[in-house]
């Protein structure tokens, strides 16, 4: 850059000795753009092998059972979670514990683990045709893990865990979806935990206390303390 | 300069510096959703969008602020300060976008008001990029000449300053929030990196401004008269008088004479065309006249003169 070189913002050409400073600049701000970027999603931590089937919709015929969350067991023994739309649960479903049930509704599906989003609406009862399903007890325990929300969880939201989704994960319990102990390679469905009253316990690492138990098909963890 | 307002005072430089944002913003996005569709199938859209939105906002927000010291270093960066506001704006649009997006993806379809559900939620890092948001927000909003004219520099100034508190947060909000899920150390790297950048720019840009800089012999001044240094393109008029020595600017307040060629009369710089007067130590009009001039920070070591060329006051 000569001495009496001075960029006009205005005038049509920058001085060449300053063009030339800033082109460079640029082309820095280029490779950092792409150096970054590409960094950036090579460095993000791995996704789940998670899915939701947003769109496809599926009929589902089982009895439906409320505790500890509304789920379906199948014809061939399957048992699915029920979840309502957005971050609620599906109230739909209150009030017919042990009915036969005929439902609509997309799947979300995790390491074996299945839910059903229902379908506004297509919920259609029969004769409560069954008595309540067995408990198995299967003793005390203190585990570490972390609290979540079902739907998110097992794939409509990916990741469905950490500090980033939180704050989602306590507006879908608060809304009633079914809450998830993540522990230890384990998966368990939480019961007696109050998400609205507890929010600041949902989605980090903590020790629970409880009773594990197996309802129907469902693998239990019973809060008793933390 | 004009004398009207218009929606952008478009020129070819401009133009030139819009189209080269346009294209880094493209790019950069371009790349984190399409590359991390392929890298990471299971990731969902929104999941990409919020990130690469909100990633290319902070970069963004490294490089606004990284421009204006290193200007202060190196003149001929000068052009990337020329249309800097637009730099900004960009960079909120798309902070905008992330929140949003967030916010939907976040709290929205639940049993409370997405705002209220945000407000009651319990990360905190997410309130702090809302603070950080209405911060941005005000200075997006408020970045046009109108408003400088009509906020007045001084008020336009201290509000554009709260770009820092929105950094600030915004690193917080980074820290706190994505640093916490992601325990890949190279992130945590990057953003120190980034962070350092910013700082280390801004206390070079500090150092250099005030450096002091040999200007002459303090024999080569005659008593109660002054001679005329230029120091960093600022013409700085340098009294000796009662065995002390003061710099102030060469520009009278009135109209603008030469007090480099005026003389010390009662205590006072006195200018040789209309013989306005001004306090050497302060550059102040003695009272009950307001006219005022820039002073420098000066000393004398060995004989020689030294003087800051960053104005402790000015005239504004």
């Amino acid at each position: 850059m000569r001495e009496d070189e001075f960029y006009v913002g205005y005038l049509p050409h920058a001085p060449a000795g300053v063009a030339r400073v800033v082109r460079r600049a640029v082309v820095a701000l280029l490779v950092l753009v792409v150096t970054l970027s590409v960094t950036l999603v090579v460095a993000q931590m791995p996704f789940a092998e998670a899915s939701f089937e947003y769109g496809v919709v599926r009929e589902f015929a089982g009895v439906l059972y409320e505790h500890p969350f509304p789920h379906v067991v199948l014809q061939d023994g399957a048992v699915h979670l029920l979840a309502g739309a957005g971050k609620r649960g599906s109230s739909e479903v209150a009030g017919h514990d042990g009915h036969d049930v005929r439902l609509r509704g997309s799947r979300i599906l995790r390491a074996g683990m299945t839910m059903v989003e229902v379908e506004t609406g297509s919920v259609r009862f029969g004769a409560a045709s069954r008595g309540p399903e067995e408990v198995v007890e299967l003793g005390r325990a203190a585990l570490q893990g972390e609290i979540v929300d079902g739907k998110c969880y097992l794939g409509v939201m990916n990741p469905g865990v950490g500090q980033v989704h939180r704050d989602c994960a306590a507006r879908c319990l608060a809304g009633g979806l079914p809450a998830l102990f993540v522990t230890e390679g384990r998966v368990l469905v939480l019961s007696g935990f109050d998400a609205k009253a507890r929010m600041d316990m949902v989605g980090v690492p903590l020790t629970l206390e409880g009773v594990r138990k197996k309802i129907g098909g469902l693998e239990v963890f019973e809060l008793t303390g933390r | 300069m004009s004398v009207t307002y218009a929606a952008v005072q478009w020129n070819g430089q401009k133009k030139l510096y819009d189209w080269v944002i346009a294209a880094g913003v493209v790019l950069y996005l371009g790349l984190f959703v399409g590359l991390g569709s392929v890298v990471h199938p299971q990731a969902t859209a929104e999941t990409l969008l919020i990130r690469g939105l909100g990633t290319a906002a902070f970069l963004l927000l490294h490089v606004v602020l990284s421009i204006g010291p290193l200007t202060r270093l190196d003149r001929r960066f000068l052009p990337l300060l020329y249309n800097r506001r637009h730099l900004g704006v960009t960079m909120f649009t798309l902070a905008f976008a992330h929140g949003v997006f967030s916010l939907v993806q976040f709290h929205a379809l639940g049993d409370v008001f997405p705002l209220v559900s945000l407000f009651m939620a319990p990360a905190r890092f997410e309130q702090l990029g809302f603070a950080a948001l209405v911060i941005l927000f005000l200075m997006a909003a408020t970045s046009h000449d109108f408003w400088l004219k009509n906020l007045t520099p001084r008020v336009w100034k201290r509000l554009h300053m709260l770009v820092y508190g929105a950094y600030v947060l915004l690193v917080a909000h980074v820290s706190l929030g994505a640093l916490r899920s992601e325990r890949n150390p190279v992130l945590v790297g990057i953003v120190a990196v980034g962070v350092c950048v910013v700082a280390g720019l801004h206390v070079a840009a500090l150092v250099v401004r005030r450096r002091y800089v040999e200007v002459c012999e303090v024999a080569r001044i005659p008593e109660n008269r002054a001679v005329l240094m230029k120091v960093d393109g600022e013409k700085i008029a340098v009294f000796r008088h009662d065995g002390k020595v003061s710099a102030i600017s060469n520009v009278c307040a009135h109209q603008g004479g030469p007090l480099s060629e005026g003389k010390i009369v009662d205590g006072c710089v006195t200018c040789p065309w209309h013989g306005y007067q001004y306090l050497p130590e302060t550059g102040a009009s003695p009272p009950p006249f307001t006219e005022k001039v820039a002073v420098y920070p000066v000393k004398v070591e060995g004989g020689k003169v030294m003087v800051q060329p960053c104005a402790k006051t000015n005239s504004m």
